[in-house]
């Protein structure tokens, strides 16, 4: 740390010190760093000892805040050594805990709703953090492994095989076994294992569901009671020295929230440790934004891959558009990742390919549809009178005439989005505007002296910079969200200055 | 103590730091080395061996209570089976002629002990002999007889007394006697003297058990010194002399003039009302000078107590730019992406 953040930080933990002592509390430790600082004191109503330790990172990191005399009790809001937990991350913004009389009355608070069995408790689904992790080494790191599933109603009530965890900790399902694991393997397994020495591909698991919680902290006993006939299954298992992963469902205020447990037999006992499940698909929806429920139904096609194209036809997919055409004939590049949304492994594929997979590697949910570019008017024509929104981001006039003269047929209005001026201006144009209003002027771009050519490109390079390819994706997105969410949007467009000062 | 709303400069790591300043420090183990090389040395003589001779360490040294530096270690040489003839001087002449055999002219006899010198360590070790007679140890005398004493008693007291006030008593009377030679140097009375009159006045002051005893080493220090303060006049009047705790009916032997009593005095009733000052100020590099001056340096020179920075960074700490609540975002509350 350097001396002015040093100087920042000590005063601040010495105006801690301050408070606390006058909130009566008396230092018990004192050093150099904020992890050298702790204090006890008093709470009340029954004048319960209260301890308070820094952690790195105060002021902006909460202090452990612990009743020593509940260490050991399980209950909700509280680990095992007996560290409250105070407020939840947004109720940190505003760094409650450096004012002491708030500190102690927010433990007082915590006392009376432990004492009341936290009835008005959100219904916060966080019971990995009662529980101890499962942490693995994969090549000298520490990782926390995750189980990855589409759908719990998948899993529910079956046995499944996932695969073993990856360096990142990934883990996957891997199908459904056909019928109850035996407790022990084949010989025939048990020799080509033993033969080629390979360690195990996956993991069997049992889904099962918990209900409603009443208490943090799992048994291992209580959890393997609550797989029912599967238990002696389970038992057999791990006697047979397999591991098995148990996946569980649980309730709190009625609202569902999914755990893994990593059972492992070691000596004459279980270690157990506990993992992230994570419904895939409900959990990326539930992100995509307040459209998404209003668009789904709705159809668009994105005419052009390219810089923009690949950025709006991605932020559709992300914000809940179901069905989705996007159309291109270029190879993407590698020049071409720098402002594109593909990742660097679709390199060598059609462009639309590109953004059709990499949007599929992140939710396969709704995939995009990949189609070669328009040429002809008829096609253009088409597509107006067939989807819900046409948006061209091809930044090509030559396709602009094409899909004016089609809008003017079909009677209906496309989106035009587009960088000017190699980065100078973004724009979102709406063709014709809506409402007969007036076409947005245009901007005053200057000529850009283009410098850079490259092999395999008849044109030069544009400089156009990756942040207003972004930028004007966004708002070429934001009013194609709009216009099919049925919202008032400007009638004409958008423009927007970028970079309006390159010389 | 704490009154609510009074500023507080507790500076809790600035007066852990200034204990660690004055600690003994390489003194402790040329102390150790010191004292257990004498009484080695002594236990081997067999006629004090036939005394019954049985070395024990005491004074502020075996009381944790020394400063840097040390300059002496005292090591009381019980010897229960000692003639009740003997001489005093004659015991004291015996202890000088036994250890110049070992150590020539680095021995000194004083009137009541026998001081070996190891100039190495600039340090001696005070070695006091004494008889038990009808349950009391007796030590000889400035006048040739023989004296009362229950050196070891102290040390009893004091560990209680350190008990009762939560581990504070100790670290406290270091500061005091820090303070008594920041404030008086070299003149006397000696740090005993304060020692003395900071057990009486820890006395008064509320303990670990009590809602109102002081919490931190900075109101420690304050309320020991205004405590100590009108003990230390009552000394110099007259009116009430300081007792030996460990013996309740003798008073504390004191070399000091009525000047220097009168000066000691005067000096821990400013020093109370500026540790007060300090103390209840919101200026914390105030306060912290104001220890700085009532602690003065240690034996190497070194400031006692460190005056936190003052730069920018600390100052827009302190001027509570980091409050509970004090800021809002320019964004407003942005939700968590989670």
């Amino acid at each position: 740390m350097n001396d002015a953040a040093t100087e920042f930080v000590e005063a601040a933990v010495r105006r801690y010190d301050e408070e606390l002592n006058r909130a009566g509390f008396r230092t018990t430790r004192c050093g150099e760093s904020p992890a050298d600082w702790s204090w006890v004191g008093h709470v009340e109503p029954e004048h319960e000892e209260l301890t308070v330790s820094l952690k790195e990172g105060f002021p902006f990191a909460a202090p452990r805040v612990a009743l020593p005399a509940r260490a050991g009790t399980a209950d909700w809001h509280q680990t095992a050594d007996g560290v409250l937990c105070l407020w939840d991350t947004h109720a940190q913004g505003d760094l409650p805990w450096l004012d002491a009389a708030e500190l102690l009355g927010r433990v007082q608070q915590w006392i009376r709703n432990a004492a009341d069995g936290w009835v008005a408790d959100a219904p916060q689904l966080d019971l990995e953090a009662y529980n101890s992790p499962r942490v693995i080494t994969r090549r000298g790191q520490s990782v926390l492994p995750i189980l990855i599933i589409d759908r719990w109603a998948d899993l529910a009530d079956h046995w499944f095989r996932a695969t073993m965890p990856t360096d990142t900790g990934l883990m996957e399902l891997k199908g459904y076994p056909r019928r109850t694991p035996p407790a022990t393997s084949s010989v025939r397994s048990r020799r080509r294992r033993r033969g080629r020495g390979r360690p195990d591909r996956f993991v069997n698991g049992i889904a099962v569901d918990l209900g409603e919680m009443t208490h943090p902290l799992i048994p291992t006993d209580d959890l393997l009671d609550a797989l029912g006939v599967q238990t002696p299954t389970v038992g057999g298992l791990l006697t047979a020295g397999r591991p098995v992963l148990v996946a569980a469902r649980y309730s709190r205020a009625g609202v569902h929230g999914l755990m893994g447990f990593w059972l492992e037999p070691q000596g004459d006992g279980v270690i157990r440790g506990c993992l992230p499940v994570v419904e895939r698909e409900a959990s990326q929806h539930r992100r995509a934004g307040w459209h998404a429920s209003s668009i789904a139904d709705r159809t668009v096609t994105v005419i052009g891959a390219g810089s923009i194209g690949s950025y709006v036809a991605d932020l559709l997919h992300r914000s809940g558009v179901h069905d989705l055409h996007v159309h291109d004939s270029d190879l993407l590049l590698p020049g071409n990742l720098v402002r594109h949304a593909a990742s660097a492994a679709q390199v060598g594929a059609m462009k639309a390919d590109a953004v059709r997979d990499t949007a599929a590697q992140r939710d396969p949910s709704w995939p995009i549809t990949a189609r070669p570019r328009i040429n002809s008017l008829a096609e253009a024509v088409e597509l107006l009178r067939d989807r819900d929104l046409v948006v061209d981001c091809t930044g090509d006039r030559r396709i602009w005439h094409l899909m004016r003269a089609a809008a003017d047929i079909a009677g209906k209005s496309f989106v035009h989005v587009a960088v000017m001026g190699h980065g100078q201006y973004g724009r979102v144009d709406i063709c014709p505007p809506l409402d007969g209003a007036e076409p947005l002027d245009e901007d005053p771009v200057v000529g850009v002296a283009l410098t850079e050519w490259e092999g395999g490109c008849g044109d030069p390079v544009s400089p156009t910079p990756p942040i207003a390819v972004l930028e004007t994706a966004a708002m070429g997105a934001r009013f194609a969200l709009r216009m099919l969410a049925g919202e008032q949007v400007p009638p004409a467009g958008e423009s927007r200055a970028l970079f309006p000062d390159v010389a | 103590m704490r009154e609510e709303g009074v500023p507080m400069a507790i500076l809790s790591k600035q007066f852990k730091d200034a204990l660690s300043m004055i600690e003994p420090g390489v003194d402790a183990a040329h102390a150790a080395e010191a004292h257990t090389e004498v009484r080695d040395y002594l236990e081997r003589d067999a006629e004090l061996s036939d005394w019954g001779l049985h070395t024990v360490l005491i004074g502020s040294y075996k009381r944790e209570v020394s400063i840097r530096r040390v300059k002496d270690v005292d090591v009381f040489c019980e010897l229960e089976d000692l003639p009740e003839d003997a001489d005093p001087q004659e015991l004291l002449d015996k202890f000088v002629d036994l250890l110049t055999d070992e150590y020539d002219d680095r021995v000194c006899k004083n009137d009541r002990s026998v001081k070996v010198e190891f100039p190495d360590y600039d340090m001696h070790v005070d070695l006091v002999p004494a008889r038990y007679v009808s349950g009391v140890w007796e030590i000889p005398d400035k006048d040739g007889g023989w004296e009362a004493t229950h050196p070891i008693r102290f040390g009893e007291l004091t560990t209680s007394r350190n008990g009762d006030h939560d581990g504070h008593y100790v670290p406290i009377v270091k500061l005091m006697r820090q303070t008594r030679r920041a404030l008086l140097g070299d003149a006397k009375p000696g740090g005993l003297f304060i020692e003395v009159a900071a057990y009486h006045a820890f006395a008064d002051i509320p303990n670990a058990d009590s809602a109102d005893a002081p919490g931190s080493t900075a109101e420690y220090y304050t309320v020991a010194l205004e405590t100590m303060a009108p003990i230390l006049r009552a000394h110099a009047q007259g009116s009430e002399p300081l007792m030996n705790p460990a013996l309740p009916n003798q008073q504390l032997h004191v070399r000091a003039t009525q000047v220097e009593l009168d000066a000691v005095a005067e000096a821990w009733e400013q020093a109370a009302v500026d540790a007060r000052a300090a103390l209840e100020t919101d200026d914390e590099q105030q306060a912290a000078r104001t220890f700085l001056r009532l602690l003065g340096q240690n034996s190497d020179g070194d400031d006692v107590f460190t005056v936190p920075a003052a730069s920018a960074a600390a100052t827009q700490s302190a001027a509570a730019a980091v409050a509970a609540g004090h800021r809002k975002l320019p964004s407003g509350d942005s939700p968590n992406f989670a």
